[in-house]
């Protein structure tokens, strides 16, 4: 059996990468994916002290949050098309309507 | 129809639920009426919002009657439960947004973009909440936090076609969507920790955690990540990035529902996490818990929110630093972790929803829309102070409404506003920590430094001279909100007796209030 | 022996995973970004393989590689970002650094917290690993998760009417208005 402490290393560190990436991309569409990654950080420290508490609670989030992330994604890429039609630039540097 | 439903324990469950399933009903009712109606006849879709706001209104009264004595109700294995609080929550938000729908109403004729899908997006997101204040696990309360802020994402980008609306609807997306992963990060590790998503199981199991103190650091970064995802949405510094953008950017009548709702909205969040499942950690052993984290969050955002308040000239954007100024005093009650405090979160909450959409209201009643460019970022006049010039040569009863709401927002008595920060303040110097003291002080200092720009407008509506002479239009729906919100503003700050014993019955369940035996409301009658 | 495998297949799968997800925030081209994400994704489903999560890694592919992770390419095409850029990163670089030392420093203190005192070794339940995985997993989300799951199912209602809104163009509002 693979000790628990390991999931949970690894599930911060994709968190971190995650983390990070939101703060260092540029282009919109790869910030959101960051997101994503950070969201499977989660589902994966979830689902490993799921099985650790031989319990189904854990897993019953991740389906939740699989569910949600699903719709978020909907959104925000419906988002991102519309923000394409009126500026024709996904670069959050170059997209200064409103003051930083 | 309660007998009935009693007969059925199944259908309890089902009763329980009733007033979200109202509400969520008629918002899909609302969607199909998007198609249906001909393109002058959508105003009808807000009234039917409406209707399913009262009918949702009377379910709770109903409720109310019916379990008053018996609460709090369990359903749905523990996830839903029914006591003072959500109760008094779904009140708080149904009265947020019957105003909002006033609110709106006007906004969209003036747009003339008046669509179903608003109201019925608006509904979905309330329906959210109200899921929200009955949350009793992780699992439903990510879940209808989720509920809660797409609808909004939306609504701030609601009108497509506008530049400004739509990134501010991109940012708050990106920004809301990423503080969402953090939470859930916090949520993941709290099941870590303890093996449960259930909020009374994991209150039972925390002060074991720090009994034992062996695993204090992965608490307390469970605790840092939740509050940081929880201070995200009530827009605390240094999380607040977002929302003067936001609040800009978006449809005024977003903005009033936003900076309403979905505002106490998070506090609820706030009283779930740490006042219900948390209460323990308030200090970890020998380190500072989240009473120290939410004090120092609460300090900086009442000075910051207020210092950049002072220097804006936008109304909304001005507005936008007030309310983050805001979420810091509310803060202050939770850092008091006393009955008062608690108290004076909710009694500041009922007096921040009129006193707010007051305000708002009265920004959309001076909000001309001109013709012109309509990608142009400054096609609508009403949003920059000197739109208010001498308001009150050209309608005294809204520039009077708009000073008791400007009063209300400062603290000045006899409104509202100030009868719920004096409640905040109180219940920190009632906690009489030192720190504590010494920040209700700085509290007192804030209201001070707000005093200066709002009295700032007041002088404009009253003294400048005339700018704008194109009289006002308001609208019946618009008259009926600013009436509602400045006759409560008046009436709980002259009157607030009944609120706070309400408001006292909706916190008295939470587990770390130190002086049950005192309440709030003698001690009032004696000042 | 199986353990030996087992942990064998942990070191593989984590090292892709890290090594994918560090591809996908810096690869130059978008679309590269998001084939090293559903890399990602497929190796932490296979995480879930080994911790004895079936139904959970089949949605995993199913659901986020198969649909989100489409859906992001769909995107990505139809808004034509699919070039390849110059800078890929802000120059916020100073926070992304903070950010990651932050997160490091306190993730390294509160695991070795929890190492040094064994507080998982000492909660860890004594019954036997799930087996029948889907069947519990479905039985349990239509009894105890049942309200999360109706909820979940009005976010989706949402953003599909969010979508609609925000992605028709004029050509398609005309139909309905």
């Amino acid at each position: 059996m693979v000790p628990l402490s390991w999931y949970l290393i690894l599930s911060a560190i994709l968190f971190t990468i995650g983390a990070v990436g939101v703060f260092l991309k540029r282009n919109v569409i790869t910030i959101f994916m960051c997101i994503e990654l950070m969201l499977n950080a989660v589902n994966l420290t979830l689902v490993a002290f799921s099985s650790f508490y031989k319990q189904v609670y854990g897993q019953l989030f991740v389906f939740i949050v699989m569910t949600v992330a699903a719709a978020e994604a909907g959104v925000g890429l419906a988002l991102v098309i519309s923000v394409f039609r009126n500026r024709e630039t996904l670069d959050v540097d170059k997209s200064n309507i409103l003051k930083l | 129809m309660l007998a009935y439903f009693q007969a059925f324990p199944s259908l309890r469950d089902t009763l329980l639920l009733m007033p979200e399933l109202q509400i969520t009903l008629f918002a899909c009712f609302a969607l199909v009426l998007d198609v249906i109606l001909p393109k002058e006849k959508k105003r009808l879709a807000a009234r039917v919002s409406l209707l399913g706001v009262a009918f949702s209104a009377a379910s709770i009264a109903l409720l109310v009657y019916q379990y008053s004595d018996s609460l709090p109700q369990k359903a749905f294995y523990d996830m839903y439960v029914l006591d003072g609080f959500s109760l008094f929550f779904k009140a708080l938000f149904l009265l947020a947004v019957a105003l909002s729908i006033g609110v709106t109403i006007k906004y969209l004729d003036l747009e003339k973009e008046q669509t179903s899908e608003y109201y019925s997006l608006m509904l979905f997101s309330i329906a959210g909440m109200m899921f929200l204040t009955s949350s009793h696990d992780l699992i439903s309360i990510y879940v209808s936090l989720e509920l809660i802020t797409l609808p909004v994402y939306v609504l701030v980008g609601y009108f497509k076609r506008i530049p400004k609306s739509n990134e501010a609807s991109m940012k708050y997306f990106l920004l809301g969507a990423f503080s969402s992963g953090i939470l859930l990060y916090g949520f993941s590790l709290l099941y870590a920790l303890t093996g449960q998503t259930n909020i009374e199981a994991i209150a039972q199991i925390v002060p074991e955690i720090i009994k034992t103190g062996s695993a204090t650091y992965l608490l307390l970064l469970a605790i840092i990540l939740i509050a940081a995802g929880v201070l995200f949405k009530m827009a605390a510094v240094p999380f607040h990035s977002w929302a003067p953008d936001a609040y800009e950017g978006a449809p005024t009548s977003t903005t009033a529902f936003m900076s309403v709702a979905v505002k106490s909205a998070s506090y609820v969040l706030l009283a779930r996490l740490f006042f219900e499942a948390l209460p323990s950690a308030g200090s970890v052993g020998s380190v500072p818990g989240w009473t120290q984290l939410l004090g120092v969050i609460a300090a900086v955002t009442m000075t910051i929110g207020n210092i950049a308040a002072a220097t804006q000239t936008n109304l909304k954007r001005l507005l936008a630093y007030s309310s983050i100024s805001h979420a810091g005093y509310l803060l202050l009650g939770a850092v008091a972790g006393n009955e008062v405090g608690y108290t004076g979160i909710a009694v500041y909450l009922v007096a921040y929803t009129v006193m707010n959409l007051g305000t708002f209201g009265v920004i959309i009643s001076i909000t001309r829309h001109d013709e012109g460019d309509a990608a142009s970022s400054e096609r609508n006049t009403g949003e920059h102070i000197k739109d208010l010039n001498g308001l009150v040569k050209k309608s005294p009863a809204i520039a009077l409404m708009m000073l008791v709401f400007l009063l209300s927002l400062a603290g000045i008595p006899p409104t509202a506003g100030f009868m719920g920060k004096y409640l905040l303040f109180a219940g920190l110097i009632k906690n009489g920590t030192d720190w504590m003291t010494k920040l209700a002080v700085l509290g007192v200092i804030n209201t001070v430094i707000s005093f200066y720009y709002y009295s700032r407008l007041i002088r404009v509506m009253f003294i400048a001279d005339l700018t704008e002479e194109r009289p006002l239009t308001v609208g019946k729906s618009l008259q009926t909100v600013l009436l509602i919100s400045a006759l409560l503003t008046i009436l709980i700050g002259i009157y607030p007796q009944p609120v706070i014993k309400i408001s006292e019955s909706a916190i008295k369940q939470f587990g770390n209030i130190s002086d049950k035996a005192s309440g709030v409301v003698p001690k009032l009658n004696n000042d | 022996m199986l353990k030996g495998i087992e942990v064998l297949f942990f070191y593989l799968l984590s090292l892709l995973c890290i090594f994918f997800s560090m591809l996908t925030i810096s690869a130059r081209n978008a679309v590269h970004s998001a084939l090293f994400l559903i890399s990602t994704l497929i190796s932490v489903a296979g995480l879930f393989l080994l911790l004895h999560a079936e139904f959970v890694a089949g949605v995993q592919i199913l659901v986020y590689v198969g649909g989100v992770l489409v859906l992001f390419l769909f995107v990505i095409m139809l808004v034509s970002s699919g070039q390849t850029t110059r800078r890929i990163f802000t120059n916020q670089f100073a926070i992304g650094v903070a950010v990651a030392t932050l997160l490091g420093l306190s993730f390294f203190a509160a695991i070795s917290q929890v190492q040094a005192t064994n507080y998982f070794r000492a909660r860890e339940a004594k019954q036997e690993v799930v087996t029948k995985n889907t069947e519990k997993v479905g039985l349990q989300l239509y009894t105890q998760a049942v309200l999360p799951f109706e909820i979940a199912s009005l976010v989706l209602l949402v953003a599909i009417v969010a979508a609609v809104r925000l992605a028709r163009d004029r050509k398609q509002e005309k139909i309905f208005n």
